[in-house]
């Protein structure tokens, strides 16, 4: 009887302890394409030639560097259990519209976050988002306009495009809790201070998609995670 | 023991027993006839419903208690208390301030009659004088002086009442700044309570106690309950929907709220039947719903016994399997023979509808009746069968008067020995190789049957062919033209579009179609190129009236270059189907044909004339013979136009009364199904000929409906229609009568069904199929899912909710006439569906009505803006600020970059666009066409901060105005105001 009592007190505890920061690890890793990589294709740009013709435009969707790693993949963890939500970014997130192209290509935004549109090229742009969950937005913006409110309210994938320039194409991924990563030049992420457990680590490209992968995290330390894209 | 009298026979002892034994049994006999008529079961759901209701409101009682905040109520009371103390205090100053009101009160009584009594003496008088003043008597001058005085008396007593009533204010005032507080406190602990009151009340009259309750006891108590009980039956009486019962129409008297207690009444909505509140109350039963029960009841929709109190009597119908089993150890349920208006089951309801809403194209709120119309409509059941409702309509199937100049033979005949087999989603049904066909000889029949209905087609056609073509086009380019043009809203190719496998299982009858049904309009593309000549497809794509005046396919206005790439696109659409899949080529049978002809021809003469008939024709005679016959007993000519058949009568039942028959007249053979009429019409439509199975009957007398492959939903839906086509009729003030503005819209939605409006366009929420084959298409391009997803919208023909409200009428008539491109971007094409003046007027005055437009004339006020304006308007057309035609098309004069990215040309607006929709437009564009690629200029959120600061200073309004009023004169030729013609 005094056994149960004791184990009924003590299992809250541990619980209570695992929670804590004292045992999360981190995810490191590189996600890889494995096809060719491909030359990235240059973009005709059509319109407003004085400022959108000042850069060249290449396509950004599918870009492969060093040791076959891929560019902006966004990397998290589909089923966190300790529901903590991001923590809204230290600097406001900006969408910078700077000559005829969406900076960054892709980014995460933290849901719920205004995040600042901005027109550094002073003519006019239009922010148009497709999302699959929240309310889609087309906002003109002129050139009296510097910048822009915008927010996503719920984790999502969204593209934006300038109906305007019909080659502007970028990403915002809204994230829900911490555990989100985007993949540098040479396709290497960090997901830090995920609490220990199982988990399904998943990876989206806007290209070639969404895909999973299980993952134990330890409760120090870190795991490696080395994902793939086949050839497409 | 008494001496036997004479005057007596019996022991009058053992007679007195007997006597009052047997009175006593009487007595009992009547105790029980009593009890027996006393005791119903309605009498226990209302007591059941009693205790239902009062516990809810006890239930809500509490919640409403419990809702008071205590606190509030405490602080209150306390403040009664004290504000009742502080009143005490000043006791003496209140009844002295109520003595001096009692005065007051008198001393206005006694002058307010004294001059109520002077007036009327003071009239009396003044009649007086007038006579006397008339007839020119002396005594007029003294009565003048008289009524002088009482006139000074009057006025006196006049002016004392205003004192009084100054006086009395003010001692009232007096008084109520004594007892103001409590006053004031007890009002707002009443307020706080008023709920709680109320049900409290209400649970009084509920669940009466005490002295009441006994009353109520006595009230329905055996024998005194004639009087005034309160367990009753409850009625309606309706005049407006009668009962036809053996050829006398009768109001009906609906007694079903006896038990349904509560289904006009809100509150009962997760109770226990019969104690439910109805699902849909503001559209049935509800006071202001448009079927109030006072007017409709519930028999005219649910049938069943109208005067039944009782469960068995009502001729309830259970739904499902699991509640037939239910009822049956419930109730000792089964079907009732000797009502012929048995309760439609719950899921069929709907079926009612159609009585008195009669030749519409869709019944609100009634999903599977609507359904069923689209079904009938779409396959044309109304070929074989007359149907009310279905008059006058169009003949569903490819006109038959030169099929040889689209067909070959051989493709024509393995076609009509099985159309499923080349094309599973045809709407053509199976005739052939059916179950009452699989006796010995029948299969050598069917094919002479067969061959000799192309020899009567290929004998009796017009002889039609169609020159080579001009040359090869490009398939690919067809491909993408057959794509992108439009071709995809009324068509599909679901080989392309669809997995295999889904495709088989649709094909076992294990999965829905999974084509959209507006795709299914125009017949799949699979493999067209094996069964339409390429010369043919090159002709009918351009001008599909050209073959077939009566077509629905509409011309795309292909160039003769366009043409030519989609017909040599759709020629490799060819029938890939394994050939020992293939149906079997049907081969030539003179014996069977002979012995079927002969059979025929001793119907109507000697057999040894028929044998000579016979004998007399060669061999195409007798195929073409035999074919016209077969066509005549199967009714080909229900769908299809065929020479010699023009006027032949359809050989189907008359279906206008089906819903009234009554199972016995149905003929169920050995198929074992329930013996209902709804579960015949069931199995007639999945399996038509299975009650021939059995049967012994010579070929031209078996039955003929062919085989449709309905799928459960539409079977179980046209079910439901037939049910709802009943001999019952209606007054005509019961049957819905559409205002002018509804039967405008009404007219406008039948020629949007007859062409497939909804297959591209988005109307009334529904439709817009084209979208789904746009997004496959963008994937095809290399587009990825969510990218072909995102952007499929913009691709899409327009939505046209509201096109009314945004277009002009005259500029909407002759679009639809004559499209013209307005969306530069889209490759899709607004087709020339050939229109006449009438129909055009039609669909114009239906959006004008559904947008509540004056139609078909409106006062165009346009005034180019000047001065001012017109500087604001240029400057936010500007680069700098709204670069309007960075996108916009200026009549010749192009954007910038490729097509894709360009908008319609303001140099139209003026005769297309309505102003005041210009407006709305660029205030929020987004608002009236989700998705749409115009963007956002002035944040819905924030008009003022996100307009341009510097124009009109930043006033959004006048901004708008300004470029409303240049957008909407900007084509007018410079210096007139007026309008130029469309």
């Amino acid at each position: 009887m005094n056994m149960i009592r004791t184990t009924l007190v003590l299992v809250p505890a541990l619980a209570a302890l695992a929670a804590g920061p004292a045992y999360a690890g981190d995810i490191v890793g590189k996600v890889k394409y494995a096809g060719t990589p491909p030359v990235p294709a240059k973009i005709q740009v059509t319109k407003d030639q004085a400022v959108c013709g000042k850069a060249e435009h290449v396509d950004e969707s599918l870009i492969v560097g060093s040791d076959k790693g891929l560019k902006n993949v966004v990397v998290n963890i589909a089923d966190p259990k300790d529901g903590k939500k991001m923590p809204p970014a230290a600097k406001k997130p900006e969408i910078d519209q700077n000559g005829c192209k969406f900076i960054p290509h892709v980014q995460i935004v933290p849901a719920g976050q205004e995040v600042d549109i901005i027109n550094d090229d002073g003519i006019l742009h239009n922010i148009h988002t497709f999302p699959k969950v929240n309310t889609p937005f087309n906002k003109a913006q002129p050139k009296f306009k510097k910048v822009m409110p915008g927010m996503f309210e719920k984790p999502d994938v969204v593209q934006i495009k300038c109906d305007v320039h019909s080659w502007m194409q970028g990403w915002v991924v809204v994230a829900g809790h911490p555990y989100y990563a985007l993949t540098d030049a040479s396709g290497n992420f960090k997901i830090s201070d995920v609490p220990a457990g199982s988990y399904t680590l998943e990876y989206w490209q806007e290209k070639l998609g969404k895909q999973t992968k299980p993952i134990a995290v330890p409760a120090t330390g870190s795991v490696t995670a080395d994902l793939e894209y086949a050839a497409k | 023991m008494p001496k036997l009298l004479d005057e007596t026979l019996r022991n009058m002892n053992k007679l007195n027993a007997l006597f009052a034994a047997s009175s006593v049994g009487l007595l009992l006999c009547i105790g029980a006839m009593v009890y027996d008529d006393y005791h119903r079961d309605w009498k226990d759901y209302q007591q059941r419903f009693q205790r239902l209701e009062a516990d809810k409101t006890r239930a809500q009682l509490k919640t409403a208690q419990d809702q008071i905040d205590k606190t509030t109520l405490q602080s209150l009371e306390t403040q009664l208390a004290e504000a009742r103390a502080a009143a005490a205090q000043h006791a003496k100053d209140l009844q002295e301030a109520q003595a001096k009101l009692g005065a007051i009160e008198i001393a206005a009584y006694k002058d307010d009659l004294a001059y109520r009594t002077t007036k009327s003496t003071f009239d009396a008088k003044k009649f007086d004088y007038e006579e006397a003043a008339h007839a020119g008597s002396p005594q007029a001058a003294r009565i003048a002086k008289e009524m002088d005085d009482l006139q000074k008396q009057l006025e006196m007593y006049r002016v004392r009442g205003l004192e009084h009533d100054k006086e009395k204010a003010e001692a009232q005032a007096a008084i109520a700044a004594l007892t103001g507080r409590v006053d004031e406190t007890q009002k707002k602990i009443d307020d706080l309570e008023a709920g709680m009151t109320r049900l409290q009340k209400k649970l009084e009259k509920v669940a009466p106690s005490g002295m009441m309750k006994l009353a109520i006891d006595v009230l329905n108590a055996p024998l005194l309950d004639f009087l005034a009980p309160t367990l009753k039956i409850q009625q309606v009486v309706l005049d407006r929907v009668p009962i036809d019962i053996n050829f006398a129409r009768v109001p009906r008297a609906d007694r079903c709220q006896t038990c349904h207690l509560p289904a006009d009444r809100a509150g009962f909505e997760d109770a226990e039947e019969p104690f439910r509140t109805h699902p849909k109350l503001n559209l049935f039963l509800g006071g202001s719903s448009p079927h109030p029960i006072e007017k409709f009841g519930c028999t005219p929709c649910h049938r069943g016994r109208d005067r039944a109190v009782d469960f068995l009597y009502a001729v309830h119908t259970p739904d499902t399997e699991e509640q037939t089993k239910t009822w049956q150890a419930k109730y000792g349920w089964k079907h009732d023979h000797y009502w012929e208006h048995p309760m439609l089951a719950l899921s069929r309801t709907e079926a009612a509808c159609l009585k008195c809403h009669q030749g519409v194209a869709s019944v609100p709120e009634a999903p599977n009746l609507n359904r069923a119309i689209a079904v009938v409509d779409r396959y044309g059941c109304y070929g074989c069968h007359k149907m009310r409702g279905f008059e006058n309509r169009p003949k569903v199937a490819p006109i038959l008067t030169r099929p040889l100049a689209k067909l070959t033979p051989e493709w024509m005949a393995r076609w009509i020995k099985n159309p499923k087999a080349f094309r599973p989603s045809s709407r053509m049904p199976r005739l052939f190789g059916l179950a009452n066909n699989q006796g010995p000889g029948d299969a050598a029949r069917e094919d002479a049957e067969i061959l000799g209905i192309i020899a009567y087609l290929s004998d009796k056609s017009e002889k039609l062919s169609y020159p080579p073509l001009p040359g090869r086009g490009d398939p690919e380019r067809g491909r993408s033209l057959v794509k992108s043009l439009g071709c995809m809203g009324c068509h599909a190719i679901e080989r392309d579009e669809v997995k295999p496998d889904v495709l088989r299982e649709r094909d076992r009858g294990e999965a829905p179609d999974p084509i959209a049904w507006e795709r299914r309009f125009g017949p799949d593309l699979s493999r067209i190129g094996s069964k339409a000549r390429p010369e043919w497809i090159y002709q009918w794509i351009q001008n599909p009236k050209q073959y077939n005046p009566e077509t629905r396919m509409p011309s795309l206005r292909l160039t003769p270059h366009e043409a030519l790439d989609i017909t040599a696109y759709l020629t490799t659409l060819k029938d890939d189907t394994p050939a020992p899949e293939r149906v079997a080529q049907p081969k030539p049978q003179p014996e069977a044909r002979d012995a079927a002809l002969l059979a025929y021809l001793s119907q109507r003469m000697p057999p040894e004339d028929a044998r000579a008939k016979l004998a007399s024709m060669n061999a195409g005679e007798r195929d073409v013979l035999l074919g016209e016959r077969t066509i005549s007993r199967y009714g080909c000519f229900g769908c299809h136009l065929m020479p010699g058949f023009e006027k032949t009568p359809p050989i189907g039942t008359d279906l206008s009364d089906e819903g009234s028959k009554p199972a016995d007249l149905l003929l169920f053979g050995f198929v074992s199904i329930e013996h209902t009429a709804p579960a015949w019409f069931y199995q007639k439509l999945k399996d038509p000929r299975s009650f021939d199975i059995g049967h012994v009957a010579d070929f031209y007398d078996r039955l003929r409906m062919p085989q449709f492959n309905f799928t459960d939903q539409d079977a179980a839906a046209v079910t439901l229609l037939l049910q709802g086509l009943t001999k019952e009729r209606v007054p005509l003030e019961s049957i819905r009568r559409l205002s002018a503005r509804d039967e405008a819209v009404e007219a406008g939605r039948r020629l949007v069904r007859d062409h497939n409006c909804q297959g591209c366009h988005i109307l009334d929420g529904r439709g817009g199929a084209i979208r789904e084959a746009i997004k496959l298409n963008l994937v095809a391009e290399g587009k990825s899912e969510e990218e072909a997803e995102a952007s499929a919208p913009s691709f899409a023909p327009p939505i046209i909710d509201g096109e009314g409200d945004k277009v002009q009428p005259d500029w909407l008539f002759t679009f639809l006439k004559g499209p013209t491109p307005i969306r530069p971007w889209l490759q899709v094409r607004m087709p020339t569906f050939g229109f006449s003046d009438e129909e055009a007027d039609t669909l114009v005055h239906h959006f004008a009505a559904k947008d509540q437009r004056t139609f078909p004339f409106q006062t165009l006020a346009q005034t180019p803006p000047k001065g001012p304006e017109l500087q604001a308007a240029l400057k936010m057309f500007g680069p700098d600020y709204f670069n309007c035609w960075n996108c916009h098309q200026q009549g010749a004069r192009k954007p910038p970059g490729p097509p894709e990215g360009w908008a319609p040309d303001l140099m139209l607006a003026y005769r297309r666009l309505n102003a005041d929709w210009i407006a709305r437009w660029i205030e929020n564009p987004q608002k009236l066409m989700p998705g749409t690629k115009m963007p956002t200029f002035y944040d819905p959120e924030d008009p003022k901060g996100s307009a341009p600061p510097d124009v009109f200073g930043g006033d959004p309004h006048r901004q708008i105005e300004a470029l409303r009023d240049y957008v909407f004169t900007l084509g007018l030729k410079r210096g007139g105001a007026s309008a130029a013609q469309p």
